[in-house]
């Protein structure tokens, strides 16, 4: 009996040990994997930073346009692989913003000059000055980045264990690597604080300005909750108000309700004025009892009482049991499509069960709308030739400098697909072009 | 035996009856642009007998049932709004034969059909946002359960909407995956638990978060006060706190 349990024992010791070290083994060949795709993402980067260095070099010395488009274009290209390079290293525990600001940044500068016909605008003596300015700063980034590359190669740093270390909270046994990040993100910071790219630095979508601007008498947590209660439309029981902190764009209340049947909702009311900026309910919606175009009735009358005044819908889509609508500002025959809200409707009892307003007050504005220079059929020769225009109107649109124009908004087709096309009104130019969605088959 | 017979005789009067009903089957609603279901399938069905509709039937009023149905009210001397009401319902059952349970079965099938003027019906489609696939959603769905399972629903749109300004800003990757998957964002996707599978409730906070919703105030990141291990986290401007974590620039 002994020697039958010790033999036992022995074969299942065996088998442990067995399983333990292939377990090991698949436990390195992961480790290995991992650490390889860390290393290719980082050599990568080193790499393109040199080339994106060169190509700048390059295209300085270039009189003529013919090469400098190419170059340009090239440096536009690896800015872009560079930015999906550091996205794929193992830097989450440490801010790297800044040198990816940097790279979209240069990004988008390049990208503008490479598309521009250089023939008929050539590169102007500012931004010479700031192909210059990415001409040094890439050296920089350059160095800093050889300089940690030499180390890891050195020392055979891995990657994983850095990211492990530092996962955890703990210092990592080497330092070369984070300092070296470190140092380039300081310079980077440097970049983007002296502004270099101004003229081609793209901007938060919409300033906070106007919000800043709303006019009106402060309000009491007590008036905070009236409206959210009002919103909600039958009587919830108040759970939680909360005042915004100090990095909110304006000073809200954050008010949580809780109706009879479980409903939770909550909803941001600016402290200034009481102006609604964002409003979710979340319950269960039964079956569909109400049509889209109901619901849709029911949101503009909701809009109306709350005091959004002269809205029209501009989308209207169901998803399940939801309706969902955007309305925008209509002054005189010209829509204002910045000026949108996005408000949802459950199509079981037609009741509102969300509003996003926050772009609303930040683009709400009185505005001077000028006559238009075209005509609709001089805008309209500005389309492709293949297209059915079906339905048109004036329309005010966000460009991509950011500034509104104003726009003949054409609906058109070519027989397999459907767009939305802006033409400004004043010069013809086509300021945006969408392809509209359609529905997505279901698998 | 006459029993048998006036049981049979019932029965026939009402499959009668039942056909008979479903030949002008559309429900009371006006349909309108972005509407899906069992109305929609009989518009695109009837406006592709007419001719006026070459596309797939698919049961969402999308922007070429639209046009289709603006035609045909164009040419039927009705008013062109795009909205199918009851005047226009009635000349489209006038102008049309629509066999509703052939049509649905070919599209529960997801087979082409070639009875109505040779298009085909496709499996019933699904609204999506523009700009992201039905499998986008569910890969953020993955996130946003994975990450606050726990919190308010409010919380819940907040991720999404997170995800959505980093993927719209220039220090972030460009795409949900590359945003999701960024080594070291998200905790869910270094544990494992973003592969849990994802309830309504996370689905429906991603969609809220795509149509607009963000009650975050565009924030960037966000930490839990109480588990956060980087301190540089806590130097960034906080603009609001919900559940239980807190959300900034």
């Amino acid at each position: 009996m002994r020697s039958f349990i010790i033999a036992a024992l022995s074969i299942l010791l065996v088998v442990t040990a067995i399983w333990g070290f292939s377990q090991y083994r698949q436990k390195q060949e992961l480790f290995i994997e991992a650490e390889n795709g860390y290393q290719q993402a980082f050599h990568e980067l080193v790499y393109q930073v040199d080339v994106i260095h060169d190509r700048t070099g390059e295209a300085l010395a270039m009189n003529s346009k013919e090469n400098l488009t190419p170059a340009l274009t090239d440096v536009w290209r690896l800015t872009s692989e560079a930015h999906n390079a550091i996205s794929r290293l193992p830097l989450g525990f440490m801010p790297f913003s800044k040198t990816e600001e940097f790279l979209g940044s240069s990004g988008d500068f390049t990208y503008k000059t490479a598309v521009r016909d250089l023939d008929n605008e050539p590169l102007s003596d500012k931004e010479y000055e700031q192909l210059k300015t990415l001409y040094s700063q890439a050296a920089d980034i350059q160095k800093e980045l050889r300089t940690v590359q030499m180390s890891v190669l050195d020392k055979n740093l891995r990657w994983t264990d850095i990211a492990h270390a530092t996962a955890d909270g703990d210092e990592p046994t080497d330092n070369t690597v984070i300092d070296g990040f470190n140092t380039l993100e300081n310079k980077a910071t440097e970049f983007s604080e002296a502004n270099v790219f101004e003229a081609g630095q793209t901007q938060k979508t919409v300033s906070d300005d106007a919000l800043k601007r709303l006019t009106g008498e402060k309000i009491t947590k007590k008036e905070a909750e009236l409206i959210a209660k009002e919103y909600f439309g039958v009587d919830p029981e108040v759970t939680t108000v909360e005042k915004s902190l100090k990095g909110a764009a304006i000073p809200f209340y954050n008010v949580s309700v809780i109706g009879r049947k479980g409903e939770e909702a909550s909803m941001d009311v600016t402290e200034k004025g009481g102006y609604p900026l964002t409003f979710t309910v979340n319950r269960t919606i039964e079956k569909k009892k109400i049509s889209l175009h109901d619901a849709s009735q029911k949101a503009a009358a909701f809009l109306k009482k709350q005091g959004f005044d002269n809205m029209v819908m501009t989308n209207s889509t169901q998803y399940d049991h939801t309706g969902v609508f955007t309305f925008t500002t209509k002054q005189g025959d010209t829509i204002v499509y910045p000026e949108s809200v996005t408000i949802k409707t459950a199509l079981d009892n037609g009741g509102i069960t969300g509003l996003e307003a926050q772009n609303y007050w930040k683009n709400k504005q009185t505005r001077q709308i000028e006559k238009p220079a075209l005509t609709p059929d001089e805008a309209k020769k500005k389309l492709h030739p293949k297209l059915t225009v079906m339905e048109e109107q004036l329309a005010v649109v966000t460009n991509e400098m950011g500034d509104d124009v104003l726009c003949y908004e054409f609906l058109a087709e070519n027989g397999t697909a459907s767009y939305r096309i802006f033409i400004n009104a004043k010069d013809g130019k086509e300021e945006r072009i969408e392809k509209l969605a359609e529905a997505e088959a279901g698998y | 035996m006459r029993k048998w017979k006036q049981a049979a005789f019932v029965c026939i009067v009402s499959i009668l009856l039942f056909t008979a009903h479903h030949a002008g089957a559309f429900s009371n609603q006006v349909i309108q642009r972005g509407a899906e279901g069992d109305d929609v399938i009989e518009l695109q069905a009837r406006l592709q007998y007419t001719g006026y509709y070459r596309d797939q039937i698919d049961g969402v009023f999308g922007w070429s049932t639209y046009w289709a149905l603006r035609n045909f009210q164009e040419s039927f001397g009705l008013p062109v709004d795009g909205l199918a009401g009851t005047a226009t319902k009635r000349k489209l059952e006038q102008a049309s034969k629509y066999d509703e349970s052939y049509v649905k079965s070919q599209i529960r099938k997801g087979r082409s059909f070639t009875y109505y003027g040779g298009a085909d019906t496709t499996a019933q489609s699904v609204n999506s946002p523009a700009g992201f696939s039905q499998n986008d959603i569910q890969l953020m769905a993955n996130a946003v359960y994975g990450e606050a399972r726990g919190e308010p629903y409010e919380g819940q749109v907040a991720v999404a909407a997170v995800i959505l300004n980093r993927i719209s800003s220039e220090s972030f990757p460009n795409t949900a995956a590359g945003v999701i998957f960024e080594p070291g964002a998200f905790t869910a996707v270094a544990d494992g638990q973003i592969w849990l599978t994802p309830n309504e409730t996370a689905k429906q906070a991603v969609l809220d978060a795509i149509n607009g919703w963000d009650p975050t105030g565009e924030a960037l990141y966000y930490f839990n006060p109480d588990t956060a291990t980087s301190e540089w986290i806590w130097s960034r401007p906080q603009i609001k706190k919900i559940g239980q974590h807190i959300f900034c620039e």
